[in-house]
């Protein structure tokens, strides 16, 4: 008689909600969550940003609620056993989870200590940790880098250092929460691989369908409202495919054609460069490049090539260590707070944009500022909320999704009117509606886009141009109609 | 940006055994304490002002001196006065503003934030904190202790960090709004940057005790350790000289001055 193997992990009707603040209800965000996961399996959870993902990897984690309080209920079972009165380090062995956000898991200050903590709390012999902790960084491509300090690597590179972790580790369970978005395609290809070799299982959790990437997982489901709501066991299911395309997680079909818009030539920087401190020389090094306002831009690259610091020098927030930027209008060299005025920048990370206790105080901030009357405030306020899908004016950020955040983030620098906006990994943890939806608000205001990205086939289908860099240098800048030529151009970068 | 108390090198004093490095610190705070003239005390300042400048480089003498320099400044400005006692040096209108014996006492205070200032640094700035926390180990601190010492080395750059990350975050947004000087230097301009690093700060406690108990602190298995401290001839060899160091620091005791 032939019998179905019990599985591994098994979640049943696992329910969550985060406690309230200020008299409002908390948010609910698992509602009947089940999910099962066969020994060895490769399965993908898909899902919006605010779906529960996260949620969810830190409940099998142990740490929801331990650390955050709230109303979980259900059960959870790894190896038929309950995992959810357990302590997270009792959990190590068994479950190992890369968060979405690397600085929340790297805490010291040199990346082989940071990746034998967990090793020494396991009680491994010296000798054997050393092994691993080469081993370990010989596979996530971080030979060399043992004493370097965790702070300075790239995001990229963080989310290497700590897959690196949890291969030290080898748990039974590896959870990765959004942790492809921020590799270069040659990284996710090889973590993919990886993940496809190893003893153990693991599920990985994206808001986004990553063509060609993850169709080698034995199973996939589809997170939303707080439940499964589809599954399959092949990557061509039909079925899913269009619920996939219902939720956003594939690119809408009825995405506007790129369209060439009018541009002007806004931005010139000549001769740029600039070392970065603490990186065993890396430098940054542009001889020309131009911006435009009106211009929706891609800015493509491997991990480390120096896509963020560029971005930081254009904006302002770097001085560079020669070289000029210039606006091309007033035909006068900017820096410092003059670029700060003219150029946005939205941070990997929402968090580090937004403080204020309301929606509406964030969103008013820069308008007051500004010296804006407070019925302009108010009227610019309320268009941008609904532009951008804010409709709660008075509720906390602290409370919102990471999606509302974001779009948070993006709506306060639409209000400041910059002529040039530059999304560092905006699309991180974003699904594709939600990222199409930003940049179409976004474009309303006039600004030119600079996104910085991993996704080359995202950027082929809104971009109007497309930068490539490596090794600090754009070692490609093409217009459409011209992309299929940066297969030639810049082939080692990134592309399939 | 992270920015860490301690600085990688490889000079002698990086090299130095950690141990040694910290026991120092002892004899060296002692020995700027004791009642000694100003002129004993000022070689032992120029040596460490010296070794600051010889193994990190004569730039690391900015930072510690801008740290300290208001509080030069005060002692300069409050302690002749109340010295009154010794042979006037400097009057005003017949009033009597420094004495031998004020100017006597502002010197040694001088030297001794200098001296005290320094030697800490040197020290701080060479020792990196995986290495501290082995030696607070190996001193037979708890665990838990040490890995409070590490969290708090961290800590306190991070907040520097995002002190940093804030104000580039406020920048941003109020780039090309006018703002007279006078506001720009006012505390209250600074309040919304110090909330939201406080926020910042709050936030990164229950984020940093999840990273501690995913990585395994708290489990009851013996802790074992990935690097180790200097043995052997090395290690004696450093005993050593931190053992003539400590006389030299001592020795000003056993004078009569």
């Amino acid at each position: 008689m032939h019998t179905t193997p019990a599985p591994f992990f098994e979640a049943r009707k696992l329910s969550f909600r985060f406690p309230g603040i200020e008299g409002r209800q908390g948010r609910s965000v698992l509602n009947d969550f089940s999910l099962s996961l066969a020994r060895g399996s490769l399965s993908v959870l898909l899902g919006a940003a605010d779906a529960g993902k996260t949620t969810f990897s830190r409940i099998a984690a142990g740490l929801i609620p331990r650390f955050t309080g709230g109303r979980l209920s259900g059960t959870m079972l790894l190896g038929g056993r309950d995992a959810l009165t357990q302590r997270p380090y009792e959990l190590m062995e068994q479950v190992g989870v890369v968060a979405q956000s690397s600085d929340e898991q790297i805490f010291l200050t040199r990346c082989d200590t940071e990746i034998a903590f967990a090793l020494e709390s396991l009680g491994m012999p010296r000798s054997r940790m050393h092994e691993k902790v080469h081993e370990s960084l010989q596979i996530m491509g971080l030979g060399g880098f043992e004493a370097r300090n965790p702070s300075t690597l790239s995001g990229g590179e963080k989310k290497r250092l700590l897959l690196a972790c949890l291969y030290a580790i080898g748990p039974e369970l590896w959870i990765l929460d959004e942790s492809l978005a921020e590799l270069d395609l040659a990284w996710k290809r090889r973590t993919v691989a990886l993940l496809s070799e190893i003893q153990a299982t693991v599920l990985i959790l994206d808001s986004r369908w990553q063509e060609g990437l993850i169709q080698s997982a034995t199973s996939f489901a589809l997170l939303s409202n707080g439940m499964v709501n589809a599954s399959a066991t092949s990557a061509d299911d039909g079925t899913f495919s269009r619920a996939l395309g219902a939720a956003g997680i594939t690119p809408g079909e009825a995405l506007d054609p790129p369209v060439i818009r009018a541009r002007r030539h806004f931005l010139s920087v000549r001769d740029l460069r600039y070392t970065f401190p603490g990186t065993d020389g890396f430098s940054l090094r542009i001889d020309a490049l131009d911006l435009f306002e009106g211009e929706m831009c891609c800015l493509l690259g491997r991990n480390g090539s120096g896509k963020s610091t560029l971005g930081r020098i254009l904006c302002g927030l770097l001085r560079p260590d020669g070289g000029t930027l210039t606006f091309a209008d007033l035909g006068v060299p900017a820096f410092g707070d003059a670029l700060c005025a003219h150029v946005g920048y939205l941070f990997q990370n929402p968090d580090h944009q937004i403080y204020l206790p309301t929606v509406r105080e964030e969103l008013s901030l820069g308008l007051a500022r500004q010296g804006s009357s407070r019925v302009e405030i108010a009227e610019r306020v309320d268009a941008a909320a609904m532009l951008f899908g804010l409709p709660d004016l008075d509720e906390p950020p602290a409370l919102m999704s990471y999606g509302a955040r974001r779009r948070l983030q993006a709506a306060t620098y639409y209000l400041l009117a910059r002529r040039l906006l530059i999304l560092d990994e905006v699309d991180s943890g974003l699904s594709y509606r939600e990222l199409e939806g930003l940049i179409a608000a976004l474009r309303k205001g006039g600004a030119g886009l600079v996104l910085i990205t991993h996704d080359m086939r995202y950027a082929r289908s809104i971009a109007d141009r497309v930068l490539v860099m490596g090794g600090g240098r754009v070692i490609a800048d093409v217009s459409r109609p011209s992309f299929s030529s940066l297969e030639s151009l810049a082939p080692e970068t990134f592309l399939p | 940006m992270i920015v860490d108390f301690y600085k990688t090198g490889s000079s002698f004093l990086h090299r130095f055994d950690p141990r040694a490095k910290l026991i120092l610190l002892v004899p060296l705070f002692a020995c700027f304490f004791f009642r000694v003239p100003p002129s004993v005390l000022v070689p032992y300042c120029c040596a460490l002002i010296a070794l600051v400048a010889a193994t990190l480089g004569p730039g690391e003498l900015l930072s510690p001196l801008k740290a300290i320099g208001p509080v030069l400044v005060l002692i300069c400005l409050l302690t002749p006065p109340f010295h009154r006692t010794g042979t006037p040096l400097w009057q005003v209108a017949g009033v009597v503003v420094v004495t031998t014996d004020g100017a006597r006492e502002t010197t040694l205070m001088v030297l001794r934030f200098l001296g005290i200032t320094f030697g800490f640094f040197a020290v701080v700035r060479t020792v990196s904190p995986e290495d501290l926390v082995l030696s607070l180990r190996w001193f037979r601190l708890p665990y838990g202790a040490c890995l409070v010492v590490l969290i708090a080395l961290r800590t306190i750059p991070s907040l520097v960090g995002t002190w940093h990350n804030v104000q580039d975050a406020h920048r941003l947004r109020s780039a090309g709004q006018e703002r007279t000087r006078k506001r720009r230097l006012s505390l209250g301009a600074y309040m919304p940057l110090l909330t939201s690093v406080l926020i910042e700060a709050v936030k990164q406690i229950p984020v940093q005790a999840m990273a501690l108990e995913s990585r395994g602190y708290g489990r009851r298995t013996h802790r074992t350790s990935f690097a180790d401290l200097p043995t052997g001839p090395r290690a004696l060899r450093d005993a050593f000289i931190a053992l003539g160091i400590a006389m030299l620091f001592v020795a000003p005791a056993f004078i009569p001055w």
